[in-house]
């Protein structure tokens, strides 16, 4: 809870205490003083800071998240529309994630400081360091554009496709290369981490006893490494949810994806301070939730931290 | 144990990163906002080379195969022939655009390179900010007490819980930030991992016989914590700012990217490949270079963190 109210304050008075023009949006600047002022009146900023704090958040209490500056339409609607989108590339983009970097930690760690581990490591440093949205240009510009192997905006083709079936796989569709390019960068970071805790796991007494024990490579891989090393990577999931969030904004802003984060960035441009402080609150809270979600799930998986 | 390296192999890579930002800009071999005759010069492939034509009205033009003869200049321009008679023509130049020029033919190489400065120094020097902000945190709760820790832990969990972008949007919405502005403003929003860590080690240290020992010898908390504590602390707190340094270079550029960053016309990386957007398809050299720069930038820091990390012996977490 304590988490909850903090982000709900500091993202509210990040926006607000600020000096900054928030009056321009929607004013034509040849409009005088008073139009200003008034202007000022009508969205409510020529009330105290404080009172403006409160009656804010009395309004998130509620579920009122107030009406937006461009258009005058309830935030909270086009806020509450973008969340699917978001979370559909979030999740699928985690899949993505693990399901390439924990393959590759598994073979980098049977021979630590061998060729392959080197090489996947190297890699895995380049892919880290190579900036999201140039990644996100270059596949669009290869397989979007020259090959036309995939779409290159939106969530679905404008034309309604026949039939639920074939809905979800054009929905898909749309979903796979955000999804591939935003699931591999992550796996960079995740990578790294997994292997250095694969490494340390794979040298501890109970997984040479159980090499001693005559089972196969594989079966100490599943059974023993795996199961030991996933109650912190579930952990570190949760934590990595807000660089998730992050990276996900530029992700939706360079395949044209409607989302929480294209629709910051629309915000951020249209100067539109409800919006835009509503998408970061609501993404904020929902990586306090998983990450809730992660550390009750890292409490199943491995009842030593129950005590804590 | 292998022998530790020299100190002077570990800074290699930082000390390299700031002669290029320091250097970049003055090895730009043009202006990175000239725009000679933009109708004639825009999108021109690498390796393009042009004589200008300077005019007496102030003009001047880009022109292929430029020569004299008979009181004129001739050449070609825009797939025409073009003749300009020698009493108005007050100067020759020539530009060779190596890596190609962008839509208002503005020469990329140069813009790269004068790019280099705001597109490393923000980075860098938010990465070292961020890093004091964090230790300065963690010293100040730690001599306060126990209260002031665990107070200081929630409240950098929810900080830690806001998607920086998002946040970084919204502040850059607010007002428009300098480069001055945006490494102030990467640094105060990125404290939080540098203060959680040292904060751990710290309280970890508290039980130590070192510290215990000097607590009974009437040592007062506060000296106990930056006399004893900190040089303990110090080793893991450093490999992780090195290790998250390369974020911050990244961050810096796809704030530039989605318009919160440098501001045209001044070139960065970011704002560059953001340039290149409307051209992707026909102009792949405008994406293709400053992301280059930026990915290798990025891998040198990181290998050097990995480097860094052998050197002072930290333990992986």
């Amino acid at each position: 809870m304590l988490g909850v109210w903090v982000v709900l304050t500091v993202v509210f008075l990040a926006l607000q205490l600020l000096p900054g023009q928030p009056t321009r949006a929607g004013l034509d600047p040849k409009h005088g003083r008073a139009a200003q002022r008034e202007q000022r009146r009508l969205l409510g900023l020529d009330r105290p800071l404080p009172a403006r704090y409160a009656s804010w958040l009395a309004g998130v209490a509620r579920g009122d998240w107030g009406r937006s500056w461009s258009d005058g339409r309830p935030v909270r609607a086009q806020v509450a529309a973008q969340i699917q989108p978001t979370l559909e590339l979030a999740v699928a983009a985690l899949a993505v994630q693990y399901a390439v970097a924990l393959p590759l930690a598994a073979a980098a760690v049977r021979r630590p400081r061998g060729p392959l581990d080197l090489s996947i490591r190297t890699g895995a440093t380049l892919l880290y360091a190579a900036p999201g949205f140039w990644l996100g240009l270059l596949a669009l510009r290869l397989l979007g554009l020259r090959l036309g192997w995939f779409p290159v905006a939106g969530l679905e083709s404008l034309q309604p496709a026949a039939g639920v079936l074939a809905g979800v796989i054009d929905r898909l569709h749309h979903l796979l290369l955000p999804a591939l390019l935003l699931g591999s960068a992550s796996a960079a970071g995740l990578l790294r981490i997994a292997r250095n805790q694969m490494l340390e796991i794979s040298r501890e007494p109970f997984v040479l006893a159980a090499q001693a024990r005559g089972l196969s490579e594989g079966r100490v891989l599943g059974r023993h490494v795996l199961r030991r090393a996933a109650g912190p990577l579930v952990q570190l999931l949760g934590a990595s949810l807000p660089w998730l969030f992050s990276a996900t904004l530029v992700t939706e802003v360079v395949f044209s994806r409607p989302g929480a984060g294209r629709l910051a960035f629309q915000a951020f441009r249209a100067r539109d301070q409800p919006v835009l402080l509503a998408c970061t609150a609501v993404t904020a809270l929902l990586a306090i939730f998983g990450r809730w979600l992660a550390d009750l799930l890292h409490l199943k998986l491995d009842p030593r931290t129950r005590d804590d | 144990m292998t022998e530790p390296r020299r100190p002077s192999g570990v800074l290699a890579a930082p000390l390299l990163l700031a002669a290029v930002a320091l250097a970049g800009p003055l090895l730009a071999p043009y202006p990175p906002e000239e725009q000679i005759d933009p109708a004639a010069g825009a999108l021109l492939p690498p390796g393009s080379a042009r004589d200008v034509a300077l005019l007496a009205d102030g003009r001047s033009f880009l022109v292929d195969d430029l020569a004299s003869g008979d009181g004129a200049w001739t050449g070609r321009r825009l797939g025409r022939s073009l003749r300009l008679s020698a009493a108005d023509v007050v100067g020759i130049d020539r530009r060779l655009f190596v890596l190609g020029t962008d839509r208002f033919g503005r020469d990329v190489h140069s813009r790269l390179l004068a790019g280099a400065r705001p597109s490393l120094a923000i980075g860098g020097l938010a990465a070292t900010l961020a890093l004091v902000l964090g230790l300065v945190a963690a010293l100040l709760t730690s001599a306060a007490g126990p209260t002031a820790v665990r107070l200081t832990r929630g409240i950098t969990g929810g900080l830690l819980s806001i998607p920086r972008l998002f946040l970084l949007l919204g502040l850059a919405a607010a007002l428009p930030l300098g480069p001055a502005g945006l490494t102030l403003t990467l640094a105060l929003t990125s404290w939080m991992p540098t203060a959680r860590l040292v904060g751990g080690e710290l309280r970890t240290g508290e039980r130590t016989d070192v510290a215990l020992a000097a607590r009974a010898a009437g040592a007062s908390r506060a000296r106990v914590v930056l006399l004893h504590l900190l040089p303990a602390a110090l080793p893991a707190a450093l490999t992780d700012a090195a290790l998250r340094a390369g974020d911050f270079i990244l961050l810096e550029a796809a704030l530039s990217f989605l318009g919160a960053g440098i501001q045209p016309p001044h070139p960065s990386w970011g704002s560059m490949v953001a340039e290149s957007t409307d051209v992707l398809a026909t102009a792949w050299w405008l994406s293709l270079f400053p992301g280059l720069a930026l990915l290798a930038a990025v891998a040198t820091v990181s290998f050097w963190a990995d480097r860094l990390r052998d050197h002072l012996d930290v333990r992986a977490s």
